[in-house]
This record gives structure tokens, sequence and C-alpha cells, in this order.
């Protein structure tokens, strides 16, 4: 399902020599169904990983393969549709937009479905209903709190079915009884079929995966 | 889901909402440059119509044109400024779109879409205000004369609305390149 192989991430400064390197020859298979853990200190590139999976950003060196696509060979555009049709991204400073409703931010990669307006009604609702937000439907972003914010971002990231899901920090602003919440609709979909990436710097939330990555320090 | 508006109206239409300064200013400049726009055919009708005898009034072309030249690219400036004021406060929402999968150029039909809705406004707005005005300011200048009315047609009409388009098309075009170039990945870090 994800195929990394020999994958290089530098990241250039304002100066030439300021150049920071995060992931070196790095390699990487995920198979279809599974729930990896990425753990790791900051800046050893567990963000960029994500990144570089979901086709936000572009390896140095090296490939990147995602369900039987070599992301590196398509254009922005493709990079694009590709992404509104197999990637469900949950971001870790939640990343709403602040001028739409928690609806209608759930709605918005349905907008590039085509469906109908009532079954987009339908499945947002469906989707608000597994993050326990039903009743925050018509709240903007300012009004909710960060916990509220973050189960809107993964209710984004999973209204449109995505085969592969990637989540930065899912828990990492909720409370123990709802990140267990979300933990168990995340293993709920991962029986379902779905391929799940989390990044996370909680224990207990890496138990809850197949498989634990851990990355090393810059 | 309380809401029945088509999707490629949600991101313009929630824009309008919460921007009302953006809305209002370049509704505003529409209006005040077609105002002018529709005042200064108007009166040109008129008043060629007074020196019908005397063939070709071109002086009066030249002012005619230069004021609305003018006006015209006054709202240009305040609408290019406007979407990219806006498209730079927003660069962040943008980039959520492009990671959610919403192509540039979609991205860029949202933008210039809730420029046009008060533009076009404006615009409209602006030619009906000026067929008064015009009249008011013939019946200042005529003195006891007795002019023609002024007459502000279709073709005007046409020409504004076709004109406002494009100027909504130049003012989009830096805010696009901007749109296009953005690295998603540093957008949503909130990197510069």
């Amino acid at each position: 399902m994800i195929s990394l192989r020999k994958v290089s991430k530098i990241y250039r400064g304002a100066h030439s020599a300021n150049k920071v390197s995060v992931l070196t020859d790095f390699d990487l298979d995920v198979d279809v169904g599974e729930f990896v853990a990425i753990m790791g200190p900051s800046g050893s590139g567990k963000t960029t990983l994500l990144n570089l999976v979901g086709g936000l950003d572009t390896p140095n060196t090296g490939q990147v393969v995602v369900a039987d696509n070599h992301l590196e060979g398509l254009s922005s555009r493709e990079l694009a549709i590709w992404r509104a049709h197999h990637v469900g991204f949950v971001f870790q400073s939640h990343n709403l937009i602040r001028i739409l409703s928690a609806a209608e931010n759930v709605e918005l990669p349905l907008l590039l479905k085509s469906l109908p307006h009532k079954e987009r009604a339908r499945l947002t609702q469906e989707a608000l209903r597994q993050v326990g937000l039903v009743e925050r439907a018509a709240h903007r972003p300012g009004a909710l709190s960060g916990g509220q914010q973050q189960r809107v971002g993964i209710a984004r990231a999973i209204v449109s079915d995505p085969a592969v899901l990637l989540l930065d920090e899912p828990t990492g602003n909720l409370d123990r009884s709802t990140a267990e919440d979300i933990l168990a609709l995340l293993r709920h979909l991962q029986s379902g079929g779905r391929t799940v990436l989390m990044v996370t710097h909680d224990q207990d939330a890496a138990r809850a995966a197949t498989r634990t990555v851990h990355l090393g320090a810059v | 889901m309380n809401t029945i508006r088509p999707g490629w109206l949600l991101l313009p239409m929630a824009s309008l909402h919460c921007r009302p300064r953006q809305a209002r200013l370049i509704c505003a400049s529409a209006l005040v440059g077609f105002c002018l726009f529709g005042l200064t055919q108007g009166l040109k009708f008129s008043l060629k119509g007074l020196s019908r005898g005397g063939g070709h009034f071109s002086p009066l072309d030249a002012l005619t044109t230069l004021v609305v030249s003018l006006g015209l690219l006054t709202m240009l400036f305040l609408t290019s400024t406007a979407i990219s004021q806006s498209v730079r406060n927003d660069i962040g929402d943008l980039a959520i779109l492009k990671a959610l999968g919403f192509s540039s150029s979609r991205i860029i039909f949202s933008v210039f879409l809730e420029a046009a809705l008060p533009g076009l406004l404006g615009a409209v707005l602006g030619l009906c205000l000026s067929h008064p005005t015009a009249v008011y300011l013939l019946h200042l200048l005529s003195r006891g004369h007795v002019l023609p009315s002024p007459h502000i047609g279709l073709g005007q009409l046409g020409l504004a609305l076709a004109l406002t388009t494009l100027i909504l098309l130049a003012g989009v075009l830096l805010p696009a390149l901007r749109i296009i170039r953005m690295n998603v990945a540093t957008a949503l870090s909130g990197q510069p």
C-alpha cells in the first residue's frame, strides 16, 4: 500500500550552509489495512514523512509509492486529484478553515466528489456523529475547544472514506476518554480495510497501532 | 447542515459573510467606476446631440475616455489590492484546500467569485445611479437650452459588465500566481 525506498529529505535554510537533513535513505513498507504509529523526538522527520506519503512534499531522492502511484512522477494537479480520492489528513494544528462552520469544514472533501447536496449532508452528519460532535455542527472553529477542533479535523479526514488516513498527533489535544474513543474509531476504520499512519508522542496512543516505527534524532 | 447552496458557492459566500469590509470595498470601487462610466457615456450622448451640426466632438471624446480610464484604473487597483490582501491573509486556509485535493484552478475560481459577486453588483448599481446623476448634471449645465436626454443602452450595460469581468480577471492574476506557486507543506506549518 505504502512503500518508501531510500527516501531523503533535506531542508535548506536561507544560507546554503544551513542544511537540515531530516530523513536519509529511509525505507518503509506499510500493507493495506495496517495501523502504523510513528514515534520519535522532535525534528526527527515524523511530519515530513506524513507530508511525503500524502504528496504534500517531494523527497530530494528516493521513491514514494502509495496505492500503486509513484508520487514523485505526478504533477501538482495530478497529486491534488490523487489526494482528493485516496488520502484523509488530520493535521497537528487542526487546520480548520475559520470562516466555515464545523459541518462545512467536514463537507469540504465531498465537494470534490460531485455528490448531490442531500448525500453530502448525510455523510457530513455521519462523520460528525462518529466523532460525537453533531450538536456543534453549526459552530465555527473559533467557538470550539482545541479537542473539539481536533475531532472536526478527524471527521473531515474520514468523511470521504479514503483508503489511507494520515494523522499528525490526532490525540494530542484530547482528554483520555475522548482520545480512547478516537483510537477506537481509528481501529474500527482499520478493521474495515483502511491503512492508518499516525504520528504520536503518546505511548498509549501508539499501543492502539498494529506496529510502531521509531524515527531517530537528527 | 442547514444550507442548500451549491458546493462551488460555499467558500465565496462564507468569505463575503466573514469579510464584509473587502466586499464593500470592491462593491464601492465598482460602483464609483461604473457610475463615472455611465455618467460620461450619458453626458457624451447628450452633448454630442447638442453639437450634431458641428461634426465630431473630439475634445469631449478625449475627456470622457480619460475620466472613464482613470475611474476603471482606480477600480482595478482597489480590487487587485483587496484580493491580494485577502489571499495573503488566508494563505493557510488556501493551503488546507490544496492539501484536501482542491486544484489551484478551483481555488483561484473561488477567489475570483469572491470578488466578482460584489464587483458585478457594484457595476450594475453604478450604472443605475449614473442615469439620474447625468440627468441632474445636464439640468445644471443646460441653462435654459433643451438638451437630448442622456441615454445608457444595452450596449453600454454589456460593455460595463465585460469591463468589470476583465478588471476582476486582471485583479486576480497576481494572487493566482501566488496560489499556484504555494508550497502546501510550508504554508500549513505557518511559515512565511
